[in-house]
């Protein structure tokens, strides 16, 4: 059998559904949980936990879906800009790789089984979350669309409130969901 | 190899990566060209699996051990690139939504063109005529939320007869389909066979349209071919295919048992539909005595739970989905609710649980104006079961997913324990308490998805399309449920395609079209009448059909009863 | 008629009709320019030609009015930003904060322009969709020499965005019909609310994915020999000569701003 191509039909329909899934649910994030005085941004971002776990389970190709769902739908909301896709969009594409690569070098279980496996999935989760609301801010400063008071607030309360979503959505999926998607031919950890 | 043999398994085994059990178990098969053979066997017998591995996609794009061999024209599917073997197979698969991988009828047929890399007019050529076999010109601009579940399905196929497949696979095709895009989809595999000469290879529940098409029907079950015959003599097998899970066409089983029972050869060969069944009949010395029928008005004199008063419905897009309705819905009813998709059924029942309120008229739900009441409040009352188990089971664990709802309620934890033990007891499932719901079997997920609205204690529920999907065995478990409940006092109100299933078990039948009920009454009279409605998808089942044309007069619903009615004169 | 991302256009819209490499030059070229011109003048004006542009493409501005919501959000929220969290030195000072900031008459000409530059690329990205198909997406993504797999992903990743919408109102109504108040609570209790809502999109997610691989199988999907295309888009020599143009024009402004100051606002508190 041939070996698969890097960006096969798995790693397209890994990427897609996962931009398909969270598409509309960045939507309804920004509609129900809007933050004033940060455009695009939603106080409770409910595809980030869907992403992050995506990308534990299936690899950067479920980043790479978050990362098409946030530019659409930020982009739908505020414009197709070169701003939006390299503020929300690469950042959330970022995020969860720094997650992935801190899970893969600590090797944690996304089963959540242990003790050690919770605190590596909160400490990767803080860290991925900095780094993006750090990335994420100060592009939105250098764009001009925020001011320098509002940048370590902006990274501070994306840090808190990216955390706390990811954590509150991502950590039952994966405790509950992970001993299910093992049974996928696409799941990473075998 | 046969000259004339296109499709060859030898000694075939399967099994998933990560699975311990065998899923294929030396399967064993031969298509010739041109052939029609039609697959049966009940949930989890093997048949998709199979499907997979006739095309390649097992074992190239699926992980898994495999044993034995499959040729596709000689080539055998392993040693062969995935795109060589699908040079000559197209296949099309259950869901209609899934296989709409662009946003345009066109896009999508000429899709596997453009990976062919035809050139741009051949493309054009090919995709046009799929689209006029399938009977779907002019809806090349249209949109997959344009479509019906029916168009979708022959799109689908059109997107694999561009290809000019010299073999054509369908995995239950017509499984989430309305009776309209049940028909459609049989009309255009009559027309592969009888205008292309087209290899077709079709799994099917629907066993009395296999019957009337199909060369050799093959029963799998378990992995294993039970059997592979033609239709006739499978489906003469009827006490084996019913105890395989496999339920025969009625008009068959209905000879077959007159046979057996009466102990009397009626037939020669058993009949496979009505038209058969009448001229076998025709020629036997019997009467037909109507059956005795109980007062179906009794229950009209009490107050109606539910009550519609000149209902109009208009979705935001302005579509009208209800118009003018009226209906009164009596303690202990067993309705079902029967039209083609699109007529008005789920917005129907929707206001009978409050998601959707009335544009114009009123809806009562016992005594109080739906648009009064939150819908948390009328779920007290009316328990709404939906088609697909997947989109109301979001529990971790089984137990959790019965006490949901009851603990949003605030209810004390000893009544909730109570309650969700004799729901999860009542419904089988005790044993799988503490499994998480997407762990079950689809039938399991689906009496799961009952057992959520049973532990509410509802005075109605209504269950929409509990059949879709299901095979026959899954179908009549769910309706046997449904028909306790309802002897035990409770309401029920059912959406269904299964016409069959809706004269065993309905006691009244409401038939939509256009957003208007155009029929209303016992489902005895209303089957009488279906085939002068203008609702012309809904045909009544074999065996009312059957006794129709022996006797306007004579409406029956089920074979045991047909059996009970027919009379030998001396 | 024809239907695009946003609306039904005229067929015989120029901008419909446009090659979708000009589509997609055309949305860098409106961000571009909003990105670069600081002046509120200039870029009021820009805005007042995008909306002549509309009239030209034959789309309704009554069209636009949808977007008026998502107008309010953007203008808001630089609003927001600039009165609450800036020091721009000005002749009259309205108020001054607690925290330090103040609000001057520049402030708020500098919202004013801030929210100018973002009008112009929302009326500009919206009119560039309203005549976009999602075929001009991926064919434009592939005249930029951009692999077909990921433009294949992106039109890929809509269609299944229509399908979980339909999944999420359906999962919705049931979590709503077992007595859940989605829309009741703080924060976190509607978050715990939504975690239940996750479990079955996911699995629904999980199952479509392994369906998904399938289909792209049996429809040969072809991402490494050569594939043809349905749609032929001449470009001709009037599109060369646009895109050129739509290249050019951000060079240009680029250039005459930082060599003469054009299209500058006098002490745009970014300039360093």
């Amino acid at each position: 059998m041939a070996s698969a191509p890097v960006f096969g039909i798995r790693q397209i329909a890994v990427t897609a559904i996962t931009a398909g899934l969270c598409l509309p649910l960045a939507l309804f994030a920004i509609i129900l949980v809007p933050i004033p005085g940060l455009p695009a941004a939603s106080g409770f971002w409910i595809p980030a936990g869907f992403y992050f776990v995506m990308t534990l389970w299936f690899g950067v190709w479920g980043a790479l879906g978050g990362h098409i769902a946030t530019t659409i739908a930020m982009g739908y909301f505020f414009g197709y800009t070169l701003h939006i896709w390299m503020d929300g969009g690469l950042g959330d594409f970022i995020a969860p790789i720094v997650a992935l690569v801190i899970f893969k070098l600590l090797r944690a279980n996304p089963e959540l089984k242990e003790k050690r496996d919770y605190a590596v999935w909160i400490v990767s989760v803080m860290i991925a979350s900095l780094v993006c609301g750090l990335w994420v801010h100060t592009v939105h400063l250098l764009f001009g669309i925020i001011t320098w008071p509002f940048w370590w607030v902006g990274v501070l309360t994306y840090f808190i409130g990216d955390t706390l979503a990811i954590l509150i959505v991502g950590t039952p999926l994966l405790k509950t969901l992970t001993e299910y998607v093992k049974q996928s031919p696409m799941y990473i950890w075998k | 190899m046969d000259s004339r043999c296109v499709l060859k398994v030898e000694g075939l085994w399967w099994k998933y990566q990560g699975s311990k059990e065998w899923v294929l178990k030396d399967v064993n098969l031969e298509v010739s060209e041109g052939e029609f053979l039609g697959i049966v066997g009940p949930s989890g017998a093997g048949k998709t699996t199979l499907c997979l591995a006739l095309t390649g996609i097992i074992p190239h794009a699926v992980r898994g051990k495999i044993r034995g061999r499959v040729f596709v024209f000689g080539k055998d599917t392993s040693k062969n690139p995935l795109h060589r073997i699908m040079e000559d197979i197209g296949i099309v698969f259950q869901d209609p939504d899934i296989q709409f991988v662009t946003m345009r009828v066109i896009d999508e047929v000429v899709f596997p063109l453009e990976n062919l890399g035809l050139p741009r007019e051949a493309m054009a050529k090919r995709a046009y005529w799929a689209l006029k076999v399938v009977g779907m010109m002019g809806f090349e601009d249209k949109y997959p939320f344009e479509l019906s579940g029916g168009q979708k399905q022959r799109v689908a196929i059109a997107s694999m007869l561009a290809k000019l497949p010299k073999i054509l696979i369908l995995d239950e095709p017509t499984s989430d389909l309305d009776p309209v895009g049940k028909r459609e989809i049989f009309q255009v595999l009559q027309t592969l066979r009888e205008e292309h000469d087209m290899t077709l290879v079709v799994v099917e529940h629907n066993v009395e349209e296999l019957a009337k098409y199909a060369d050799r029907v093959l029963l799998l079950n378990q992995g294993r071919v039970l059997a592979q015959e033609d239709p006739r003599s499978l489906f003469s097998k009827c006490e084996y295919l019913i105890r395989t899970g496999v339920y025969p066409p009625q008009v068959t089983e209905f000879f077959y048992r007159l046979n057996k029972y009466r102990g009397l050869s009626v037939a020669n060969k058993l009949p496979l539909t009505p038209e058969e069944a009448y001229e076998a009949m025709s020629k036997l010395k019997v009467s037909v005595t109507p059956p005795i029928v109980e007062d179906a008005s009794k229950n009209c004199k009490s107050t109606p739970i539910i009550s519609f008063e000149n209902v109009e419905y208009v979705y935001p897009d302005g579509t009208v989905a209800l118009r003018g309705v009226d209906l009164k819905v009596f303690r202990g009813e067993f309705i079902a609710i029967i039209g083609a998709n699109g007529s008005g059924k789920t917005t129907l029942v929707k206001h009978m649980v409050g998601i959707l309120k009335p544009t114009k008229g009123r809806v009562t739900v016992l005594g109080k104006d739906t648009r009064e009441a939150s819908v948390s409040e009328l779920a007290l009352k009316v328990g709404y079961v939906y088609q697909n188990p997947d989109h109301q089971l979001f529990c971790t664990t089984v137990y959790d997913e019965c006490a949901y709802a009851l603990r949003n309620l605030g209810l004390p934890p000893q009544e909730i324990e109570e309650r969700v033990e004799k729901v999860l007891e009542r419904l089988g499932l005790k044993e799988f308490a503490g499994t998480p719901p997407y762990f079950l079997s689809k039938g399991q997920r689906q009496r799961l998805a009952v057992a959520t609205v049973l532990a509410m204690k509802p005075e109605v529920i209504i269950v929409d399309e509990p059949t879709t999907g299901q095979d026959h065995v899954q179908s009549r478990s769910i309706m046997e449920l449904l028909k306790s409940l309802n002897d035990e006092g409770k309401t029920i109100v059912v959406i269904t395609h299964d016409m069959r299933l809706v004269a065993e078990y309905a006691k009244r039948v409401l038939v939509m079209s256009k957003g208007k009920i155009i029929a209303d009454g016992s489902v005895r009279s209303v089957l009488a009448r279906l085939e002068d409605l203008d609702v012309s998808a809904l045909t009544p089942p074999q065996i009312t059909r059957l006794f129709l044309k022996i006797n306007p007069n004579v409406s029956i619903l089920s074979v045991e009863e047909a059996l009970r009615t027919v009379r030998w004169v001396a | 008629m024809r239907r695009t991302f946003f609306l039904y256009v005229e067929e015989n819209s120029p901008l419909y009709r446009l090659h979708p490499l000009l589509k997609i030059l055309l949305l860098l070229f409106f961000n571009l320019e909003a990105w670069i011109i600081e002046s509120p003048t200039v870029l009021w004006l820009s805005i007042v030609g995008v909306l002549v542009l509309f009239k030209l493409a034959k789309i309704p501005l009554a069209r636009l009015l949808k977007f008026l919501l998502f107008a309010a959000i953007i203008t808001q929220a630089i609003m927001f930003s600039y009165i609450l969290g800036s020091k721009i030195p000005g002749n009259v000072v309205y108020y001054e904060f607690p925290w330090g900031t103040y609000v001057t008459d520049r402030t708020l000409l500098y919202a004013f322009s801030m929210v100018g530059r973002f009008m112009l690329m929302l009326v500009g990205s919206t009119l560039v969709l309203a005549v976009t198909r999602d075929i001009d997406i991926i064919y434009g993504i592939i005249s930029l020499k951009i692999p077909y797999a990921l433009a294949f992903t992106v039109s890929l990743a809509f269609r299944f965005a229509t399908i979980f919408i339909d999944d999420y109102f359906k999962v919705r109504d049931a979590m709503i019909l077992r007595g859940t108040a989605l829309d009741k609570g703080g924060i976190l209790e509607r978050a715990r609310k939504y975690v239940n809502l996750s479990i079955p999109l996911m699995v629904l997610a999980v199952r479509r994915m392994l369906e998904l691989t399938y289909v792209l199988e049996a429809k040969g999907l072809n991402l490494k020999g050569k594939r043809s295309y349905f749609y032929e888009f001449k470009l001709g020599s009037l599109g060369i000569a646009l895109a050129l143009t739509l290249i050019t024009i951000p060079i240009l402004t680029l250039f005459l701003k930082m060599s003469y100051g054009l299209f500058t606002f006098p002490g745009w508190p970014f300039n360093g």
